[in-house]
Order: structure tokens, then sequence, then C-alpha cells
């Protein structure tokens, strides 16, 4: 499922987010066969590193259904600007994380600090956007310019 | 200095056509986002109750966020003044040794003007929201809370990233939005600190929430070594289930979106791969805030979620633009904000207002912000003393009796071309505007010789009428009275005086005060008695329901009358209901109608658009969503502080009833009716007199 969306948007570099051994070998293979470089973000300029990027690949928590959300949880900025620095932004789903309504999250979000107690939590609906000149939608400013959701597992 | 600034706004044509259509897409977007909830009230209640909670609990709420805060190595900086904050910006820029500030959109560093000691002090500071990098380079304030360019057009952006590339930015907004992110990632990546607002800061957690669509607000908060919040003390609330219900708020009332693009939680300073080493500051500003919180004036102001809603609907600003509607905070809202925030000097563009009472109906936490529009007016009035003009508009009232009584020859002079120049000259009266024709027979006096024959078994109720039913279309309450009487419900018309509400208005608080009591001595034993009060005008009705139990305390007999009181259509529609009233006479065609202002606040015309379709006639509304620009006597003041302002606004709402037929027009407010009889040259005429039709007496 991958490959397919990185070829057609000519992606040659990605760099994957924190994610469990198990989905991330899953994720390398298939990039690799795609022959797909994949950046591994290290030293002092690891923002510009991921700022040339092409694409990031994150795992998302939870999924909020009304409002087409994907929610982040990170205790590392590196992961926080693998969905916040490339043009195209892959979010890996498992489909039993989406709660129906924004105000559901409440306690995840809660729990989320409380455990980790440092975090950084975003919630994207989508590519980033403005409507500053004229009041009319432009997609993609700041961050990615395609936001693509993959699902996986059993509902 | 106000007026000039009007002016020059009043001529800039292509800028307020753009500025209009600007705000008719915010209204639009937000008016169908608003349609997914199935119930407006229950959201505004909502986010009404959360804010008001948090405001009394502030002090109590601002020691756990800095606890919290603190536990996850957080610094917290409580500022009293904008210069305290700004001078501990300075003082980080400093201890780091950077040169180079990342900010995304934080309107409370405006408020500050933060921007202004760091460059003095050589630093570079770069706006990285598209909106506030425009203004930025274009040297301005904000035009609009959220859409701080909105008054530029796509050519002028152009212009301006052109100029500042010195290679050609073309005018297309995907072009532009290639330049910005190329010309704005270098900063990002460069930068030592980013500044950032927050739109809530969470109690239990000591987090802020930080709202951005463009995501510069969460590339300047991870990159940079060093990360700095500034938060006014008031958006504070105490739980994460609280900070949602704003959150939603603030997309579906800013810009009509079901959530904003990216929401980013903050908690602590989160490392960037091997570096931990990283800060994170907290800068709670007071400013103000805490006068304004113990002021009972003034604390509602503080509910403000920053959505932007009040300014799309507010008419003088949507001709005349933030920069004249506005200090640093503008539009409705930004009257309050700016006169206790920046000064009353600075809040002059209070006088813009001529308090339609929309801002209060469109607000998500439901402020009442013509009540404290009316009270910094009245303050810069105690101040600077009253116009002429002001005074002679609120006084017309009191001449009322008198030109009643020479009617004719008051009418005829009125009309002299001579003595129009004079009252323009002398009393700032604009010549060109009509003025309303006094009738010889007022309703009182047709009233005191009225037929009699009501059977025994009569009801009775007690009629307000107001200014223009009494001396300027007595048929009106007349037309009422009929209505009533074919279904044997007999007219009590105690002593009183009209509204008072110009008092209100031009900010003479006291004088409103006077009225107020005064009506509500006169009208409290009927209310007491259980009897019930109706009111045809609708601005009398919204003084009798909502501005004198303001003006009196919310004394007892205030709220009595209050309660007691109706809109004469709502008393109508029940008698039909009931089968009292019969309506026999079928009437045919289009009635194209005027929802007036205050009607927004009782039940925007509801029972009347519900009687008029009952009477066979077809209803079509026909509104801009704003005032129609008279807004009681406003519009007859000469200069664009009144006249002009009021041709503007009204334009596009003309328009709408020339380009199209219809029958009848309509509206039940007597200041509307003169307004587009003369925008048009159409004639106007009062639903009461429509229904009047319908009936055999």
């Amino acid at each position: 499922m991958l490959a397919p969306i990185l070829t057609s948007e000519n992606v040659q570099t990605v760099t994957l987010a924190k994610m469990s051994m198990e989905i991330r070998d899953k994720v390398r293979k298939s990039l690799i066969h795609a022959n797909m470089q994949i950046v591994e973000p290290k030293g002092i300029n690891i923002s510009r590193t991921l700022s040339e990027v092409d694409a990031g690949i994150t795992l998302s928590n939870f999924a909020i259904a009304e409002t087409g959300t994907v929610a982040e949880i990170c205790h590392q900025d590196v992961d926080r600007l693998t969905s916040a620095l490339p043009r195209i932004h892959i979010c890996l789903l498992q489909c039993d994380q989406i709660l129906g309504a924004l105000t559901e999250s409440a306690s995840l979000l809660r729990s989320a600090v409380k455990t980790y107690g440092k975090s950084a939590i975003s919630l994207i609906s989508g590519p980033s956007r403005t409507a500053d000149v004229e009041l009319k939608l432009v997609l993609g400013v700041h961050g990615p310019h395609q936001v693509h959701v993959v699902t996986y597992g059993e509902e | 200095m106000l007026v000039e600034k009007l002016k020059e706004a009043l001529h800039e044509e292509d800028r307020l056509a753009a500025l209009y259509g600007a705000m008719k897409r915010g209204r639009d977007q937000r008016a169908e986002a608003l349609e997914e909830f199935e119930d407006f009230n229950g959201f505004r209640n909502e986010i009404k109750a959360i804010k008001d909670r948090s405001i009394s609990n502030l002090d109590q709420l601002l020691e756990e966020f800095s606890i919290q805060a603190r536990k996850k190595g957080t610094q917290v900086f409580m500022a009293q003044t904008a210069d305290q904050a700004n001078d501990y910006v300075l003082s980080i820029l400093k201890r780091i040794g950077g040169h180079l500030v990342a900010k995304s959109k934080s309107l409370t560093s405006e408020e500050i003007e933060l921007n202004r000691p760091l460059e003095a002090a050589g630093y570079s500071v770069v706006e990285t929201d598209l909106g506030e990098r425009i203004i930025q380079l274009a040297k301005e304030k904000p035009f609009h809370l959220v859409f701080p360019a909105i008054h530029k057009t796509t050519q002028e952006v152009s212009d301006i990233f052109s100029q500042e590339s010195r290679i050609p930015v073309n005018s297309d907004l995907k072009e532009i939005m290639e330049y910005v992110r190329t010309a704005l990632r270098d900063v990002f990546l460069s930068a030592d600190i980013g500044v950032s607002g927050a739109n809530i800061g969470i109690a239990e957690s000591g987090t802020v929430v930080v709202e951005t669509n463009e995501g510069n607000g969460r590339l300047v908060a991870s990159i940079p070594k060093v990360h700095v919040v500034i938060m006014g003390m008031e958006k504070i609330v105490s739980t994460f289930e609280e900070a949602l219900a704003l959150i939603r708020g603030h997309a579906v009332s800013a810009t009509g979106q079901r959530t904003t693009t990216y929401v980013s939680f903050i908690t602590g300073r989160t490392p960037l791969g091997s570096d931990s080493n990283r800060e994170l500051h907290f800068i709670i500003l007071d400013n103000g805030r805490k006068r304004m919180m113990e002021d009972g004036r003034f604390t509602e102001a503080l509910s403000c979620i920053r959505c932007g809603a009040c300014m799309n609907i507010c008419a003088p600003y949507s001709v005349s633009g933030g920069h004249v509607f506005g200090h640093i905070y503008p539009g409705p809202i930004g009257i309050p904000w700016t006169a206790n925030i920046h000064g009353l000097d600075k809040a002059k563009f209070a006088h813009l207002c001529f308090s339609c009472g929309l801002c209060k109906e469109i607000c998500p936490a439901e402020i009442d912000i013509p009540r404290m529009i009316s009270k910094v007016k009245e303050m810069d009035v105690q101040a600077e003393g009253q116009l002429l003009v002001n005074r002679v508009l609120e006084k017309y009232e009191t001449m009322a009796p008198f030109a009643s009584y020479i009617a004719p020859v008051w009418n005829w002079v009125m009309h002299r071309e001579t003595v129009r120049t004079l009252m323009e000259k002398v009393a700032g009266i604009d010549r060109t505007r009509a003025l309303p024709q006094f009738k010889r027979q007022r309703f009182s006096k047709w009233y005191r010789n009225k037929r009699q024959g009501y059977t025994s078994d009569t009801s009775k109720v007690v009629l307000f009428v107001d200014f223009f039913g009494e001396y300027i279309e007595p048929e009106v309450p007349i037309a009422l009275v009929e209505l009533l009487a074919s279904a044997n419900v007999d007219v009590i018309l105690p002593p009183q005086k009209t509204s008072g509400y110009p008092f209100v208005a031009y900010g003479d608080l006291r004088k409103a005060e006077e009225i107020a009591r005064l009506n509500v001595t006169l009208l409290y034993p009927y209310a007491k008695q259980g009897q019930d009060i109706i009111s045809i005008e609708p601005t009398a009705t919204y003084s009798l329901k909502y501005s004198y139990p303001d003006l009196l305390d919310r004394s007892h007999e205030s709220l009595a009358v209050a309660s007691r009181t109706f809109e004469a259509s709502e008393y109508i529609r029940k008698l039909v209901q009931q089968q009292q009233i019969l309506f026999q006479n079928k009437l045919h065609g289009k009635v194209a109608f005027h929802i007036s202002c205050h009607e927004r606040a009782l039940t925007s015309s509801k029972h009347t658009i519900e009687l008029l379709k009952g009477i066979g006639l077809q209803v079509d509304i026909r509104e801009t969503g704003m005032c129609c620009g008279m807004a009681g006597t406003f519009g007859l003041k000469t200069g664009p502080l009144g006249a002009g302002l009021s041709a503007a606004i009204g334009k596009p709402l003309f328009e709408l009833y020339k380009e199209q037929r219809q029958d009848y027009i309509s509206s039940e407010s007597g200041v509307c009716k003169l307004q587009l009889q003369q925008g048009t040259g159409l004639e106007v005429i009062h639903p009461l007199k429509l229904l009047r039709k319908a009936i055999v007496l």
C-alpha cells in the first residue's frame, strides 16, 4: 500500500518515526523493495536533514472519526518533525484505534500526559492550509501538502 | 482623527468589496458548520459555562497550572505588565546569545508589541503565520483577529513578497505559498527561539494548547532550542474535557472548520535527538486582566475565545476595517479590551458602534459585548463630553410631543432646504436624510377616542407603543388594537415614555437609567398583577426585556416587567392559534422581509413570518446578515461617522431589494423602514398593517 503512494508522488527519500519493530520491519521492507532511500536523522543537523526528506512515515496512537483526525503522542521531537517537515506525511493507523468524537479523547490525552510527563501531542486533521489571503483556502503551507492515512489490522 | 480615518476608509471601494466578501465567506462557513450542531444554544452554553467557571476560579487555576508546569520542567513567569513580559524574552535572548526569533501567531504578543523592543535591541523577529508575515512586511497592525491580513488582495500580497525577495512572486496563491514555504523554512531551521501564543492552558497537567492551520506552530515549538509561550492569564481552564470543548468552539466559530488542522498539546519540553538540554517558558500575562476581572463592568470580556465572529457580523467594521475600527484588538470585542488594556484614549472607535447588538447574538460565549461598549462610550463621554449631534438626536424624542402638535408646520419647516442646511451646520443632522414625518393625530389621542364595544368577558393587555407608533405611524398600533379587538381583547395604554434606547447607543447611561426606571415604575403595577405587556417596536421590546434590567441592576421590578413583556406578534400568533383571531381575507403575493437587528435577540421575527404566511403571503427573507445601517438615529448624523457609514453599509442590502421583484417590502422596525425606503426608493409596510388587511371587523 505504501509503495504505490510514494512512487506516484515521485518520492525518493523517506524517514520513519518511532514504531514497533514488527511494523517498522514491514515498512522498511516495502520501501526497500520500491527502491526508496531511508534516511535516519542523526547528529546536530537533525531538523535540516528531516527538512530535505520527501516523505515522513509516522504511527498514530489513535484517531477521531468525527473530525478525520489522527493523534500522535511524541516524547521525542524527531518523531514530531517527521510529520511536520516533509511535504508528504503518511500516517499508519491501527483500525481498532478510532474514536467517535473529539471530546471522547480527553481520557487518552490525560493518561498520555500522566504516563510520560514531558510530551508533545499533535492532533492532525489533514494537510497544512491557510485562508489568510482573501479567505480563500489553499492547501500546503509550512507543513505537509499531502497526508495519507493507511489503516491496518482488523476492525 | 477617527472621522478622518473613517473618511479615508470609506473611499477605498476595492478594499471594502474584498473585506465584505471575506466577511460574508466567514459568516457563511460558520453558519454551515453550525448546522451540524443540533443545538446551537447548548454549544454556546457549554462554552460560556467553561469560561465563566474558569474566570471565577482563576487564582486557583493559575496556581495549579504553574505547579504542574514546573513539575514538567517548564519555567513559568508571571508578567504583570507588557514591559515585564518583553524584558523576560530579551533576557533569554541575551543569556543564550541568540539572534533570530521565529514567531507563530500570537495576538497576546501583538498586545504587548513584543517585536518592537526585540528589534530595537538588534534581534531579528520573523512572523511565520502567513497573515502576520504579510502585515509585518507591510508594517501594519492586524486588521482582523483571526485573519490579520484579510484586507490585502492576492495582488497586494504578491507585491509585498516580490519586494521582500527582490525577485517577482506571481499573483497566484499556489506560487505565493511556495515562496513563503521556502523563505520561512530557513527561518524555522535557524531560529534560536520560537515564540508562540497559546489558545488554552490546562491546569490539571500544566499543558498549553496551540492551534494552527499552517503548521508553523508545530515548527516554532519543536526546532529552536528555546520555546517561549506567551499566554493571557484568562486562557487557563481546569481539565482536558473543557479544553476539547473550546477547541471545537474555536474552529467552528472562527473558520467554520470542525477542528483546526493542527492542535498541539505541549507539556514540558521534549528532547530533539540526543539534545535534551532544551527550554520551555510560559509567560503568563496580566497586563490589566486582573483589573478587568475585578471591575464587574468588564469581567465578561475575559470570556472571549478570540474567534473573530463578532467582527464578521459588525456592519460598521465591514465598511471601516480593523485599522479604523480597532487599535491592536479590532472589532466589537476589541472595544472593551482596548479601553482596559491600552487605554480609553485608544478606544475612540467605540463611537463607530451603533448598538445593533448582533455581536452578542453571534458570540459563542454569549458575551454581552454591546453592554460593555456602551460602558466604554459612557466613560469616554464623561471624560470628553458628548457630541452636540448626539445630544440633539437624544433629545429628538423629547421634542416629539410639540412637533406632533404642530405637525403640518413642523414637517413643512423640516422640509425646507435652508432649514436642513442650518440643521446640518448647527446640529450635525445630515440634510440629505429623510426625517420621520410627524402625524398630527398621535396614537394616544386616537386611543382616547377609540370605539368601545367590547363584550363583558373581554381580556386586557398592556401596550408599550414607543416613538414610531406614537408619533410617526400611529396606523401601526391602531392596526394592532383592531386585530386584538377582533378577538375581544382590549388594550390598556398606561402613561409611558419612549424607550430611551438612543441614550444607551450614545453612551449616556445615566439618562438611559432614568428613563428605564420611569418606564419600569409605570409598568410594574401591571406586571405584578400578572398582566401581559406587548410591544411593537423591536428595539423597545429589547429595551424592556434586556436593557432595562441591565441598567437597573436587575431589580425585582425590572425583571418582573421583562418577564411579562412579549412581542406583539407572539401575542397575536397565540390568539390565532386559539382561533380567536380569524384571517378571513387572504392576501396574495411575495413579501420581501427584513429582520431588524434587535429582533435577532428576540425571535428573529419568527412569529411575524409565520403570521404573514398564515394570511397567504410568500415570505422571502432578504438579508445581508448584518445591520441595515440606519441603526437608530445613527444614520441621520452628517459626515462619515453617520450618514456616510450608514449609506455604505446599506448599499449591498438595497441592491437585494432593487434587483428582485416583490409585492411588498416589510420590516417590524421603524428605523429599518426609514433606511430601506430611502435606500431603495420603494415603500415599506409594517407587517401589522398587512395582518390588519386579513381580518374583517
